[in-house]
């Protein structure tokens, strides 16, 4: 039997013994990872735990959508981030922070502080701020955050805080 | 125990090793993704610094994400220089590596943003394993220089065979998707606590009309709660618009809970893979049919599984099988002979 690989023909010769070292090793570096990441839930590339679609969705749990209402010199208009290339799930993960101790996502935010958020929304929406000026040429004087409550009671807007562009500071409006 | 971990990896009696075709279809599948990824980190360069977390595909291939902007262009030349290596298995396994460390690096980047790319992460496993895995080599050009200069020259159909003496390769590409599948049925129970099984997730993925994203607040609060400064969201969904032919069919509980039921025990009994190659095959085909129905239904294609589906069915054996059928009915039976 011909082998392109300089296998042998007979089955296993080369790896029995010591040359199965390297095989087997290359078999767990692999495995072991994938099967922590399954046990202990963690997704971090390139490891998974599949949270995508695992949640349930039902009649018990509110929905919300979230909304970015930009403030320019002329004009007050909702941008969606991903046309300006940002992903609005990692703003979600990242910046906003998900309310759960146990969040399968990597690097997720670990303060969960008013503090915190605003430094870590600085930062975004400074991003965020900068390329809609660049693809628009348009000055922005503010940017307001709003989640709306999609399910059970579709439309009600909760204005979680504006970002001042001049000052760079993201301040809380939302009252608890 | 370490003679059954040896004997399952290294003495396997059915040496089908389809790895030289996956190989070629891992790497079509990567470069049919490459231009997507690079344009996104090259559109990540005017990100401050810690904008983008750190994963652990970062610390495998641990250069700066993304790649300041007058090292993007020799980036892309040398992928593209791998891919087409890879492609023709042309010095097969060193391209292999740089094509399996550019695939980490970069859909590291992608997954940091939270894009996390899951076609991508199985044809991902699959090129790291054919760096090494033996077999990888068939239908390539390394192959045909290797037999032209060959002095007792087998005949040229060898170079398209898919058998080998040493078949840890496919069966490791086995075992990866077998993880796959176990963890997505895994973390329907551990995030859902057995409520996906009811049917309504499904319900709800099966009648979505837009592709917005929305965000899920606790189980059991139908109510906004607030904390520090804002409303408590717990993960994002998956929102993607569902077919409209599908849509009444996602108010039919007991038929939404079914097809539940149905997926997650698919999932959860992915180690049939590693079982008889019947088994197997009947667990590929089983997979198959479930991304075809969800791109039917959800336009989500997971067109690379399928695909390696199909190529991971022990074909080989299924032709032994065969011919052993036809030799047993060609062959004279004690009657004939008598006649």
């Amino acid at each position: 039997m011909w082998h392109s690989d300089g296998e042998p023909g007979s089955r296993g010769s080369r790896t029995r013994s010591g040359g199965r070292m390297g095989p087997n090793l290359f078999i767990l570096a692999i495995l072991l990872p994938a099967s922590v990441a399954m046990a202990f839930g963690e997704e971090n590339f390139p490891l998974t735990s599949a949270a995508m679609f695992a949640r349930d969705i039902g009649p018990e749990r509110a929905r919300y959508t979230m909304h970015w209402q930009v403030q320019s010199s002329s004009t007050q208009s909702e941008v969606n981030p991903t046309s300006l290339g940002l992903s609005v799930r990692h703003f979600f993960v990242h910046f906003y922070g998900p309310a759960e101790a146990d969040s399968p996502y990597a690097d997720t935010p670990r303060d969960a502080s008013w503090p915190a958020f605003q430094e870590r929304a600085a930062m975004w929406f400074g991003v965020f701020v900068g390329r809609y000026e660049k693809q628009t040429g348009q000055h922005v004087s503010h940017v307001r955050l709003i989640v709306r409550q999609r399910y059970p009671a579709s439309g009600n807007d909760y204005l979680v805080g504006t970002y001042d562009a001049a000052t760079r500071v993201f301040e809380k409006q939302i009252q608890p | 125990m370490i003679a059954r971990w040896n004997k399952f990896w290294f003495e396997d009696p059915n040496p089908y090793n389809p790895l030289g075709l996956i190989r070629v279809l891992a790497v079509l599948f990567w470069g049919s993704r490459l231009e997507q990824h690079l344009e996104f980190m090259r559109t990540s360069a005017d990100l401050p610094p810690g904008f983008i977390a750190k994963v652990i595909g970062h610390r495998i291939v641990p250069l700066p994400y993304p790649l300041p902007e007058a090292f993007c262009h020799p980036l892309k030349v040398v992928l593209y220089i791998a891919l087409f290596g890879a492609l023709l298995g042309l010095f097969t396994r060193a391209c292999l590596a740089i094509t399996s460390l550019g695939a980490i690096y970069l859909g590291a980047g992608f997954a940091a943003a939270n894009l996390y790319d899951h076609h991508l992460l199985l044809t991902l496993y699959v090129l790291a394993i054919l760096t090494v895995a033996p077999g990888t080599t068939q239908l390539s050009l390394d192959a045909l220089i290797k037999w032209w200069r060959a002095d007792n020259r087998p005949p040229v159909r060898e170079l398209a065979s898919f058998t080998s003496g040493n078949t840890w390769g496919y069966k490791l590409i086995l075992c990866v998707l077998a993880t796959v599948y176990m963890t997505a049925g895994v973390s329907k129970l551990r995030y859902s606590g057995g409520h996906w099984l009811n049917g309504q997730t499904l319900g709800y993925y099966l009648s979505r009309t837009d592709n917005e994203q929305e965000y899920l607040g606790p189980r059991g609060t139908d109510t906004p709660h607030i904390h520090e400064g804002r409303i408590d969201l717990v993960d994002h969904a998956y929102g993607w618009g569902a077919r409209p032919a599908v849509r009444p069919y996602a108010t039919v509980t007991a038929f939404m809970a079914l097809l539940s039921v149905a997926t997650v025990a698919l999932e959860l009994m992915s180690p049939l893979l590693l079982a008889h190659p019947i088994a197997r095959a009947l667990y590929l085909l089983s997979a198959f049919m479930m991304h075809s129905s969800i791109d039917l239904s959800m336009d989500i294609g997971f067109f690379h599984y399928r695909v390696y589906a199909l190529c991971l069915v022990d074909w080989a054996w299924f032709a032994a099988a065969a011919r052993r059928r036809l030799n047993w009915q060609a062959a004279p039976t004690t009657a004939d002979v008598a006649r």
